[in-house]
């Protein structure tokens, strides 16, 4: 069973700390097998709209060409649509949990 | 894993720590280890539909020492994965509020030292770590998870 806390995480503009990981992965280790980042999520935006200004576009232009799997919230059309507009791959795991406790 | 190889795909087996989503009594009892995280911050109190959120535990601060051991267990569990276990790689997880997260995010880091403060530093944990099971299995056989907008640590 999933214990569902909320983790207090979600510092108010976390792209600077997350696009100096991606880019010194990129850097320091050519090769590398792929990074997996959670989309911002359409289920958990805030209904004040300030969420709409989340992006993960900033780490996806540091990764280039290089795998990039976006994860989260994804459906068939979805999914496809993503991959044909932004390119890398799309990971689901949703469907694939059984007694998962939310959603 | 043989029947994933034999079915031609492949399987990464992700690396968790859980710092302070971790269970204090749990730890004691399978071992007398320590609750631990970046900072002493707990998880804020989960809401409850009935009656008081019962607050959660307060961890103790790694010192640098433990931070370094926990950067050698990473690149050893990531050994034991790929060179005995036969998996074909290994998924460091990043993400939803566990311990390399924890150390990312202001919310859960206001250390002082070479490890938080700083963008440099807050990621300074998450990137050794990948350095030591790099070094460890190869780049092309070690991915990260990162979850830079989720407030969320229970659901993967």
């Amino acid at each position: 069973m999933l214990i569902m806390y909320v983790a207090g995480m979600g510092m108010s503009d976390p792209i600077p700390t997350f696009a100096e990981v991606v880019t010194r992965i990129r850097d320091d280790h050519p090769g590398f097998a792929y990074i997996h980042v959670l989309e911002p999520s359409i289920n958990h935006r805030p209904k004040d709209g300030t969420g709409q200004k989340e992006s993960n576009k900033v780490l996806r232009d540091i990764w280039g060409d290089q795998p990039y799997i976006a994860n989260t919230d994804f459906g068939r059309d979805s999914a496809i649509e993503t991959v044909e507009r932004e390119g890398g791959l799309i990971s689901f795991a949703h469907h694939f949990i059984s007694n998962v406790s939310e959603k | 894993m043989d029947a994933v190889h034999q079915n031609k795909s492949s399987i990464f087996l992700q690396l968790w720590a859980l710092g302070r989503t971790g269970n204090p009594d749990i730890l004691q009892k399978e071992g007398g280890y320590p609750f631990v995280a970046p900072s002493p911050i707990p998880i804020p109190p989960a809401p409850q539909q009935n009656g008081p959120a019962p607050q959660p535990p307060v961890p103790r601060a790694l010192t640098v020492e433990e931070i370094g051991e926990y950067v050698q267990l990473y690149a050893r569990a990531a050994e034991n994965a790929v060179r005995q276990a036969g998996f074909d790689g290994v998924e460091i997880h990043g993400a939803y509020g566990y311990l390399p997260d924890q150390f990312l995010q202001t919310n859960a880091n206001q250390r002082t030292d070479a490890y938080g403060g700083s963008v440099q530093n807050r990621a300074r944990f998450v990137l050794e770590v990948t350095g030591a099971v790099v070094k460890a299995v190869g780049a092309e056989r070690v991915g990260i998870r990162l979850s830079p907008w989720s407030t969320y640590q229970g659901e993967y």
